[in-house]
């Protein structure tokens, strides 16, 4: 049994690296700009097909494709702030408008990728997926390359609290009328959030294609668990939502060792609800520094 | 306030991540509210059903006669929804090129079920209260039993041509063109035992068709001497599936039973392979998913379903596979064959129904048609298929294994 746990808890870890660095691209924009952007779905998704079309369906390199999936991801972050998001909040529309005008962009791309690429399930032929043995336990290749998320996430607090653009993206955070009249420009630093949360959605996509393949709809469950590790872990910050999804990542796979597998899912966001009730301002609250 | 936001939005996110996760209910009463009202109104008689027994209106005059289908167009499914259609869409023109059915042409009101038992309350309520139509093919276990209810309150003839779960047996209104799990998985069993393998493991699906095939599969391996070391299922949307199979990797298993349908099947046993896991895996009705996305991981798999019979001498059932492989270059399986009959069916029954002078347009003449001869052509290998007692079909079984990408016969079951 304890082997299992093991091996079921190093699965869990490894997957919710990649669930992490989702919570956190999530995070800057939901911490920034204060929408709760689920059309970030789309843009994991646009960035995954962007990938494949150009390593696959072009056989460049996966490094230029990379390049690729990039870019085109933080353009369409950008896109969706300057054409949706921005022309909305300056008719002061409540959140809940921009929440359905999210909902919105991400069935569109949804459905547009479907009809570009199909619905069937695409995967990175460049990419291995064969095991590899980690001592006593085995991990396929994917899970070998998502703990790689957190030198990633470490950038990105570094960024945030060293740099003068990262500095700009909290203050906006904590309070976009003082930033304001502290001179800070709003409209380019909401920008900036969304491109740079946008970039990274985008090496997320990387890991969940190579793991377990791409598909039209899959931009909205990995935003779920993304997502739920923002609110649940606090707004202030990206780490505490980087923490809370590594934890649901491993209690999700833990749990199947006493739990019926097919409740997973529901058993692990009863747990953190619970947390939630309890503590609302998130787990964390203000006590873990960007 | 902001906090509350914040509960909102994770009591949705919730709600949605359970969404996939709960076993979807047979019944309608899992059905949202909305669409138990139509099915009401419709039981009320508001439905403007045509009348029957005008033999005036029993001939079409060169009009389109509507029927249903119900097939999964989006979702993990989506391929072997569009090999259900082709296999539709092949019958229809066929139908209505020679002529039609007694002045009526064919007309097809497609709906799409996602493979799930809301899609297919969604998409019987749309053709019963907005087509009206008397007569729809149906396919997956979970979108049909969720829609029989709907057909017995308007009268509408349900043919499943997919489902295999036992709950679909004896079920007014619904006939099913289909093995079903308590046939199609012993001989799996048996199979395996043969093989020597004592221990299994089970992957399935959380839905009535991973339900069903699992509780049909493990008493058949136990009685064989087997036993079962593993019981996993996966919700319907999963893509990951490494927690269930470290866990059945744990148990050891000497063979790996998989129900899932589409490219889950071919996703699942390239996660399996690149476990390092090189257990036999056998399951239930493999498609052409399995071998395109499993690639070398699916060779060796095992599975059972409807029997083809490529050298079959009965002119329907030569024609039908050679037209098939001439047009898409593929060899036609059950999946192409039972929407094929079906609508070859639905012909036969338009015929009875006007002879015995009713009005074809109506449910109740289409059943009493089939309860008059309840059989209708096999396509797949030539002869008559018969409706059982329990409205399903006895129908020869190939248990299949894919060798270097083809799906080869490795045995034949005939009907008990």
């Amino acid at each position: 049994m304890l082997a299992l746990l093991a091996n079921l808890a190093l699965v869990g870890l490894t997957l919710g690296s990649m669930y992490a660095l989702l919570a956190v691209s999530f995070g800057i924009i939901f911490n920034v700009t204060h929408v709760f952007h689920l059309a970030h779905g789309a843009t994991f998704t646009l960035g995954g097909y962007a990938m494949y079309w150009i390593s696959t369906m072009l056989g460049l390199p996966f490094v230029a494709a990379l390049v690729g999936g990039l870019i085109a991801a933080s353009v369409f972050g950008v896109l969706v702030e300057v054409v949706l998001y921005r022309p909305l909040r300056r008719l002061n529309s409540p959140p809940m408008i921009l929440f359905l005008s999210s909902v919105g962009a991400l069935t569109v791309i949804e459905g547009l990728i479907g009809l570009l690429f199909g619905t069937q399930t695409l995967t990175f032929k460049s990419l291995p997926l064969e095991a590899v043995n980690v001592g006593a336990v085995t991990l396929p290749s994917a899970n070998l390359a998502m703990p790689l998320s957190w030198i990633v996430i470490a950038a990105v607090v570094v960024y945030m609290v060293r740099t003068r653009s990262g500095k700009f993206l909290r203050a906006v955070g904590d309070s976009p009328r003082v930033a304001m009249a502290l001179g800070i420009p709003l409209d380019m630093t909401y920008i900036l959030s969304f491109a740079l949360g946008s970039a990274l959605a985008v090496l997320s996509a990387l890991l969940y294609g190579w793991s377990q393949g791409l598909t039209p709809q899959m931009g909205l469950s990995a935003i779920l668990i993304g997502s739920a590790g923002v609110i649940i872990g606090g707004r202030h910050g990206v780490l505490p939502g980087a923490i809370v999804a590594v934890v649901l990542g491993t209690l999700q796979a833990v749990l199947v060792a006493f739990v019926p597998s097919g409740w997973q899912e529901g058993a692990t966001f009863a747990l953190l609800l619970v947390a939630l009730l309890v503590r609302p301002q998130g787990i964390f609250g203000y006590s873990l520094p960007w | 306030m902001r906090y509350r936001w914040a509960i909102a939005a994770a009591a949705g996110l919730l709600l949605s991540a359970c969404g996939g996760t709960a076993a979807p209910s047979a019944a309608p009463t899992s059905a949202p509210a909305s669409a138990a009202k139509p099915a009401a109104s419709a039981a009320a008689g508001t439905s403007a059903k045509p009348a029957a027994s005008s033999a005036a209106q029993a001939s079409g005059g060169g009009k389109a006669y509507s029927f249903g289908v119900m097939v999964p167009l989006t979702g993990p499914a989506a391929n072997i929804g569009e090999e259900f259609r082709r296999g539709l869409d092949m019958a229809i023109e066929e139908i209505n090129s020679a002529g039609g059915v007694d002045g009526w042409t064919l007309e097809a009101n497609v709906q799409d079920h996602k493979a799930t038992a809301q899609g297919g309350t969604e998409a019987m309520n749309q053709l019963a209260n907005i087509a009206k139509v008397p007569y729809v093919i149906s396919s997956f276990s979970g979108p049909t039993l969720a829609a029989q209810p709907v057909a017995a309150q308007n009268k509408m003839l349900l043919i499943n041509i997919g489902g295999t779960d036992s709950s679909l047996l004896n079920k007014p209104w619904l006939y099913s063109d289909q093995i079903m799990a308590p046939h199609l998985m012993p001989p799996l069993a048996d199979y395996a035992y043969a093989q020597g393998k004592r221990k299994a493991a089970m992957l399935s699906s959380n839905d009535p068709y991973g339900d069903g095939s699992r509780k049909a599969f493990a008493p058949a391996f136990q009685k064989d001497g087997g036993q079962i070391v593993a019981d996993e299922t996966f919700p319907l949307t999963a893509t990951d599936f490494s927690a269930q199979l470290t866990k059945i990797k744990a148990a050891n298993p000497d063979v790996l039973m998989v129900v899932a349908v589409g490219q889950t099947q071919g996703q699942l046993v390239k996660q399996v392979r690149a476990l390092g896991m090189q257990q036999l895996m056998i399951g239930p009705l493999a498609t052409a998913d399995l071998i395109q996305l499993g690639g070398d991981a699916a060779n060796g798999f095992i599975d059972s379903g409807i029997a083809v019979d490529p050298n079959t001498t009965d002119p329907g059932a030569k024609a039908f596979l050679a037209k098939y492989k001439a047009k898409y270059n593929v060899d036609a399986e059950w999946n192409i064959g039972t929407p094929y009959e079906a609508t070859y069916l639905l012909r036969d029954l338009i015929d009875g129904a006007v002879k015995a002078g009713a009005d074809p347009r109506s449910g109740d003449a289409l059943l009493k048609a089939l309860q008059a001869k309840p059989e209708f052509h096999n396509y797949l290998a030539g002869g008559t298929v018969k409706f059982a007692a329990d409205q399903s079909v006895d129908r020869t079984m190939a248990i299949r294994q894919v060798q270097n990408g083809k799906f080869e016969v490795a045995k034949l079951v005939q009907p008990q």
